[in-house]
């Protein structure tokens, strides 16, 4: 009787093979070469926006310390890998799985390996084998970046990888699910896509303060903007985690044919309530680290310990609506800085009443009411300093007004003649040959000549 | 009767969204015996080697060796091999015989002598999906072959193999039936069928109409002489 064990020699076998059938999708090479122009493209408009903007700054230098690398550089031009994750990469994990229920070779791996977990995790490495032979092209840049004297902050620039790889984590899950529930990889295609476009539009919708606002947090592309910033939030990392985990826990359940559908449902049905109790367990997670070099999400590290000293319930009305630009401004210096620091916070907007017949304004438009340990203070400032003053005199923690950024900026202006021939025709062809390369491989197995020997 | 038998099937119905399938199907298999599931299209023989080996869900029980083995455990004990499919089409024929060579724990020599017996030796460096319908149906069989399960089933194991390959591979199985495995063949060609089984089962939607050797189905079928194909057609 065989061992229900999967040993390192068949774990091995199923990699290789995952690995020649990585090798033989032509999604994977197609989503390759797109990139390498994509990437180019943003890359050098970024560099070339970020040039003019330093030199038209320069000797300003409150606003040369604005002039982030990761905002200008790197984000935009990760910005063209994330289209890669949200348009193409789902087809390269699709055909992975999908060409095992296409062609039927399930029902044969289904009996040669039984324990599904094992095949979707190895066919989930190598899917991510793929997404980082995808980041190629991004690297390349960055390094292009580094090589024209551009600056790094790498601790922000891994940060912002991070974020990537949780996101293609979270779209390979989210495919497995859409293979095991489909029966053709188009259909799969189309689940796919629908929940990645999705996420996209619930975050567009967010920033709009659309209908569609209340449920923006679903948009895990919402998620992975903090790492732009170069936040880490240690609750976002195990979201996206879970998230992926539940995916990939309802595609093995799925994918499993000896079960009917009544009993596929019921077993589905069981893991919500355990992923629902580990969500709200995440949701409890409270650890933030500003890995951005200029500290643009965070107050100074000394008014941070202060406030972490704020333990009892803090509430803070604001008269007016969330979508006024003052509302958005004090969300952006001060709100949302301090949620990250003061664990109890609840902040209400009332929106002003609208004008009367008289034309008389609501006498409480725009002003801000700090209620703390029972003790309330009222003002109308929405920049930080102003209010951090107010928590000071309501909370008696010591806390100083904000002191400018020692940051510099990094302003560049640089020419980008190589780029056009690294991204449009070297890389290109180093991945076209590649595939050549690969192919001929795929035939010329060594194997075969052992065999022919013998 | 039952007691002596390797493979029992007991009382196995399958429905597939709401329509019944099988229905009530028996079968008792000796060790070391081949078993041809002979029945039109349309029959249920797919299905009913599906569910034996697992793969879809039914009702009733699989018995090996006299315990009642699970859906997902048979696997252990049954190989079941589907007609019509191209594993790893884009893959090379040997780098698929070495996977599955690597996943049963098979050793090289072995392989080797499978790839002999089945003529694949000329078409190791192609892809699979480059393969003629017979050199693939070869090579499913090959599969099958690498399996060490104990219990093999084949479905159409002769479907797209000329009259010379057909001949060769009723070898290979009986070769296989000698070493003590047990096979279960879905055969829709009762000649090819009378050619190699011991045992048959005749199935005719979803239901079984007469099992047994071809003594035993002359007799269920009230015939006193008559080949298979007869028996068939005064059983249905």
């Amino acid at each position: 009787m065989k061992q229900n064990n999967v040993n390192a020699t068949m774990l091995k076998a199923l990699l290789f093979k995952e690995l020649r059938e990585l090798a033989a999708t032509r999604s994977f090479w197609a989503m390759l070469l797109v990139l390498c122009p994509l990437v180019g493209f943003s890359f050098m408009e970024a560099v070339l926006l970020y040039g003019h903007a330093g030199e038209s700054i320069l000797g300003d230098d409150i606003l040369m310390a604005r002039l982030s690398p990761l905002e200008g550089i790197v984000v935009p031009t990760f910005s063209a890998l994330y289209l890669s994750e949200v348009f193409l990469f789902p087809f390269v994990i699709i055909r992975i799985l999908g060409v095992e229920k296409q062609f039927g070779s399930m029902k044969l791996l289904l009996q040669i390996c039984p324990r599904i977990g094992i095949v979707l995790l190895v066919k989930g490495a190598v899917a991510m084998i793929a997404f980082f032979l995808s980041l190629i092209p991004a690297l390349c840049a960055l390094l292009i970046w580094h090589l024209l004297g551009g600056y790094l902050y790498l601790p922000e620039v891994a940060n912002l990888l991070l974020g990537h790889v949780l996101f293609a984590l979270f779209v390979i899950a989210i495919a497995f699910f859409a293979v095991s529930v489909t029966d053709s990889p188009q259909t799969a295609a189309i689940v796919t896509l629908s929940f990645t476009i999705s996420s996209w539009v619930l975050e567009f919708a967010g920033q709009n303060q659309s209908s569609l606002n209340g449920i923006s947090w679903l948009s895990v592309t919402k998620h992975l903007r903090l790492f732009e910033t170069g936040l880490f939030s240690l609750q976002t990392v195990f979201g996206f985690l879970l998230a992926s985990v539940f995916f990939t826990q309802l595609s093995a359940i799925w994918l499993k044919t000896h079960n009917d559908n009544f009993s596929k449902f019921k077993k589905s049905g069981l893991t919500f309530p355990i992923f629902s109790i580990a969500a709200l367990l995440v949701s409890q997670v409270f650890y933030f680290k500003d890995f951005s070099e200029n500290r643009i999400n965070s107050f100074n590290p000394k008014n941070e310990a202060e406030l972490r000293k704020i333990t009892k319930p803090l509430k803070i009305t604001i008269h007016l609506g969330p979508d006024d630009s003052l509302s958005v401004d004090f969300e952006q210096n001060f709100l949302s800085k301090l949620r990250r620091v003061v664990k109890d916070v609840t902040v209400i907007y009332v929106p002003p009443k609208e004008a009367g017949a008289g034309g008389q304004e609501d006498p409480k438009f725009g002003q801000i009411l700090y209620d703390y340990n029972g003790i309330q203070l009222q003002s109308h400032d929405v920049g930080a300093p102003r209010a951090l003053e107010t928590l000071h005199v309501l909370t008696g923690v010591s806390l100083e007004g904000e002191v400018a950024s020692p940051y510099p900026g990094h302003p560049l202006k640089t020419e980008t003649g190589i780029c056009h021939f690294v991204f449009y025709v070297f890389l290109p062809a180093v991945i076209l040959l590649s595939w050549l390369t690969s192919q001929r491989l795929m035939r010329k197995s060594k194997g075969v000549v052992i065999f022919a020997k013998e | 009767m039952a007691d002596a038998q390797f493979l029992i099937v007991r009382n196995l119905s399958c429905a597939i969204s709401r329509q019944t399938i099988l229905s009530d199907i028996q079968l008792f298999v000796p060790k070391g015996k081949i078993v041809s599931i002979i029945g039109p299209n349309g029959a249920g023989k797919t299905t009913l080697m599906e569910c034996i080996s697992g793969l879809l869900p039914h009702s009733g029980s699989v018995e090996i060796d006299g315990s009642s083995i699970a859906s997902d455990l048979r696997w252990q004990h049954i190989f079941y091999q589907p007609d019509q499919i191209l594993p790893y089409p884009d893959h090379g024929v040997y780098a698929t015989l070495s996977f599955f060579r690597s996943m049963f724990l098979v050793s090289q020599p072995r392989l080797n002598e499978i790839i002999e017996r089945l003529r694949l030796q000329n078409v190791l460096s192609k892809c699979v999906k480059e393969l003629s319908r017979g050199y693939q149906k070869r090579l499913l069989i090959a599969i099958a072959l690498i399996s060490k399960a104990p219990i093999l089933l084949l479905d159409e194991p002769f479907e797209g193999l000329d009259i010379k390959q057909t001949k060769e591979v009723v070898n290979i199985l009986l070769e296989e039936r000698e070493k003590g495995r047990t096979l279960l063949l879905s055969i829709h060609q009762i000649i090819d069928a009378q050619r190699i089984a011991d045992l048959f089962l005749l199935l005719s939607e979803g239901k079984v109409l007469g099992s047994g050797t071809l003594a035993q189905l002359q007799e269920q079928s009230g015939l006193q002489t008559g080949n298979l194909e007869d028996v068939f057609v005064a059983l249905t």
